[in-house]
């Protein structure tokens, strides 16, 4: 089910509406993906968030990284796919960008600075 | 006793299984997996573990993490982070480069030639990161048990070199487990099948194929013994080439739709590559699936989906230079033992890419109508198997099951043609031993290695396998050389025989790869005789160690008289140099009982004493001191052999 939501989310992100008809239409749908959300809440599915926080192989998978001053090395700094909990148990990793130093970079095999 | 676990210790992948009631079962990993991927992530950052991974001592664990954990930060820390070490352990720096060249970690020279690793300015051998991950299936079996586990059965692919599992036994010390057995992965795959339940021979191919590697073994099973007849395989084939296959696909059909291109995003690329292995399992059970991507990208018209369509028949084609791959090394396999394919009982397939239809038609093909057998889980077998080892060894699993054994033993010829065993028989293969040996003759400079195979006490009643010289040996006292003889039988019985001066370095050696020529007829024959002959055996082998020793003893006492003749009276000079000439005479004359000649042992070793007496006598008043030594060096280097066996072991002189 999961994946249902994370396309709801990539959904909203990505689609501008332009008329009011196209935001009405964006709309319902959004209602439909906070209906599969309030569902999942009852039944104790949590969003990790984990931005901000050091990053920690037991719930978070290192998809990417990125140098950057902004933050100390090993943190979390963008989460791209959401982790969820059950309870205490972990539903799916999240897939996270993590800080880097940024002298690294170059043999790092890391993502451009931005 | 605890239990004993069986593990599977792969290149990608680790699996532990363990027998509870009667049954081999699979222990899930602490992080809910029922493998573990054999990876190795060295922490930059202080990481905290999970509770019950906590439990217990683990000193291992601080600072570092195993399995899913370390594959979730590799990513990040891609120069810390180990993975595939099983292509490295036991092997030497030279044969490695291929492997060397596709890793993101750095390794280093080690001691002897091997290959360590470099994390964060320290040196790991491939035996402690192997141990490392012992460590962690150690610990969920533990965990699982709730109980300690201190015994292990480890398996290892049936190439592997006597090196290789020697490494990987040390691998399990370090991690705290003693390693029963080593066995050899198709083996171990047989035995989760069944199939040493079968009362007739039958021959087996093993077909693995996994994340990274693809092995075929040949195994021939009858008497409850495995043979391993012949392997082949490609070390650089397996399940990630089939999703790489789909991956690349996608990224070429996305492009051609959409002129993106998506293999430089990699949060794109990410989402390909899940997409990609999960369409690779659903269609080994459906003829088509479809891939849904939405919003994999987007560009200035908007967000773009991936929507696709694959059908099995496509995926055959895209993935087709990979089954025809594996063709090849099935191909070799067999013509390597010399078996047609008609000669193959059963097919039985190991590793989770064994799934893939494709593949599975490709061996139909191959074997005509034979069905290759699958009833066991593919990714679990080689464990599952381990694990009856295991409950075999524990004592938990009844029937008799001997694996992979020496049918007889071997050993060389050694002074007054004694056959001197190195290895025993039912010796579980493969093995390494070695047995130091010296000099029968003063100035000897070469001795001759005469490897033989059988039961019988006497050289000359066994069968010889092959003999070799080592030359060059720097002219000594007899007993001073120290000449190292080492055996070593690989997983194919393949012997190798290794005779090495301790004195100057240089080294002989032998190959002989058919020590299994012997019918189990023969092999039979022998042992019986053995026992047969025994007793005579054993008073001809008494004879020549008494020889052995009557010229050893005058050997001493010449050696004594020499420079201290001032020192010895002559009377007692003449009564020794008399004994010694009669104790020759009745050494020679087979006539004679070995009571009279254990006798006259006994009485020309008092004489010897009172002259050795003699000369310390003087020696301890005078300052003349320096003899002593000398005689004393003789003396212990006759005895040098070995550990374990008191036989005096000189070599016959040559020539």
């Amino acid at each position: 089910m999961l994946p249902v939501v994370d396309s709801f989310e990539r959904a909203r992100s990505h689609l501008k509406p332009q008329t009011d008809q196209e935001a009405a239409i964006h709309k319902s749908y959004q209602g439909i993906y906070k209906q599969l959300v309030d569902c999942f809440k009852r039944i104790g599915v949590a969003p990790m968030r984990p931005e901000g926080k050091p990053f920690d192989p037991n719930f978070h998978e290192a998809v990417l990284q990125e140098a950057t001053d902004e933050y100390p090395e090993g943190t979390v700094i963008e989460e791209l796919v959401r982790g969820y909990l059950l309870g205490d148990r972990v539903l799916r990793h999240a897939m996270v960008k993590v800080a880097a130093v940024p002298e690294l970079t170059t043999d790092a095999d890391s993502d451009e600075p931005e | 006793m605890g239990k004993v676990i069986g593990i599977d210790l792969g290149t990608t992948n680790s699996c532990v299984a363990v027998l509870e009631g009667g049954q081999p079962t699979v222990i899930s990993s602490s992080e809910g997996g029922r493998t573990t991927p054999s990876v190795v992530g060295f922490g930059k950052l202080s990481v905290s573990l999970p509770a019950d991974s906590m439990t217990g001592k683990a000193p291992l664990r601080e600072t570092h993490l195993v399995g899913q954990l370390a594959k979730r930060q590799a990513v990040m820390n891609a120069e810390n982070t180990v993975f595939s070490i099983k292509r490295f352990i036991g092997r030497r720096w030279e044969d490695t480069e291929a492997e060397r060249s596709r890793i993101s970690y750095t390794c280093i020279k080690g001691r002897d030639d091997t290959v360590d690793v470099q994390v964060l300015n320290h040196y790991y051998t491939p035996q402690e990161i192997s141990a490392m991950i012992l460590q962690k299936l150690k610990q969920d079996a533990e965990n699982h048990l709730g109980e300690s586990v201190s015994q292990a059965v480890i398996t290892v692919p049936a190439y592997f070199s006597d090196a290789q599992r020697q490494a990987t036994k040390d691998a399990g010390a370090i991690a705290g487990l003693e390693v029963l057995r080593i066995i050899n992965e198709p083996t171990a795959a047989a035995l989760a099948y069944g199939l040493d339940k079968q009362d007739q021979d039958q021959t087996i191919l093993v077909f693995d194929l996994g994340g990274g590697t693809f092995d075929v073994s040949v195994i021939q099973l009858g008497d409850g013994v495995f043979e391993v007849k012949a392997t082949s395989g490609n070390n650089l084939l397996g399940g990630d080439d089939f999703d790489e296959c789909i991956l690349n696909w996608m990224l070429e059909t996305f492009q051609t739709n959409t002129s993106i291109d998506l293999s430089q995003d990699k949060m794109a690329l990410q989402r390909l590559r899940e997409a990609a292995e999960k369409a690779k399992v659903e269609l080994s059970s459906t003829i088509t699936t479809s891939i849904n991507l939405p919003f994999i990208t987007a560009d200035e018209t908007g967000p773009k989906h991936l929507e696709l369509n694959l059908s099995r028949a496509k995926f055959e084609e895209l993935s087709s230079h990979l089954v025809e791959a594996t063709i090849q090394p099935l191909t070799l396999a067999l013509k390597d033992c010399g078996l047609t394919v008609e000669d193959i009982d059963r097919i039985i397939l190991v590793g989770g890419s064994t799934r893939v239809p494709a593949v599975q038609k490709a061996i139909r093909k191959y074997f005509g109508s034979k069905n290759p057998d699958r009833s066991v889980h593919p990714d679990e077998a080689v464990a599952l198997g381990a694990a009856i080892q295991a409950g075999v060894l524990g004592g938990e699993v009844k029937d008799l099951l001997l694996l992979d054994v020496t049918a007889l033993s071997l050993g060389i010829e050694t002074y007054g043609g004694v056959f001197t065993k190195i290895i025993e028989r039912n010796t579980t293969l493969p093995t390494s031993r070695s047995q130091a040996f010296s000099t029968a003759t003063d100035g000897q400079i070469s001795v001759e290695i005469q490897v033989l195979q059988g039961e019988r006490a006497m050289a000359k009643y066994n069968k010889t396998l092959g003999k070799f010289e080592l030359t060059g040996i720097p002219p000594a006292a007899r007993g001073v050389p120290q000449i190292e003889v080492a055996f070593d039988i690989d997983a194919n019985g393949i012997l190798n025989v290794s005779a090495q001066d301790k004195g100057t370095g240089h080294q002989q050696s032998i190959r002989i790869s058919n020590t299994g020529g012997l019918t189990a007829a023969e092999v039979e024959q022998m042992r019986q005789h053995a026992s047969l002959h025994a007793d005579a055996d054993r008073r001809q082998r008494e004879r020549a160690e008494c020889k052995n020793q009557v010229d050893s003893l005058v050997y001493s006492y010449e050696s004594i008289l020499k420079g201290n003749e001032a020192l010895i009276g002559n009377q007692l000079q003449a009564a020794a140099s008399k004994k010694g000439a009669e104790l020759k005479a009745t050494a020679a004359n087979e006539a004679v009982t070995m009571d009279i000649l254990q006798q006259q042992i006994f009485e020309f070793q008092q004489v010897v004493f009172a002259v050795s007496a003699a000369v310390y006598g003087r020696g301890n008043n005078s300052t003349a001191e320096s003899q002593a030594p000398t005689e004393l060096i003789t003396d212990d280097a006759t005895v040098i052999s070995d550990n374990d066996d008191t036989i005096i072991n000189d070599y016959e002189a040559i020539g």
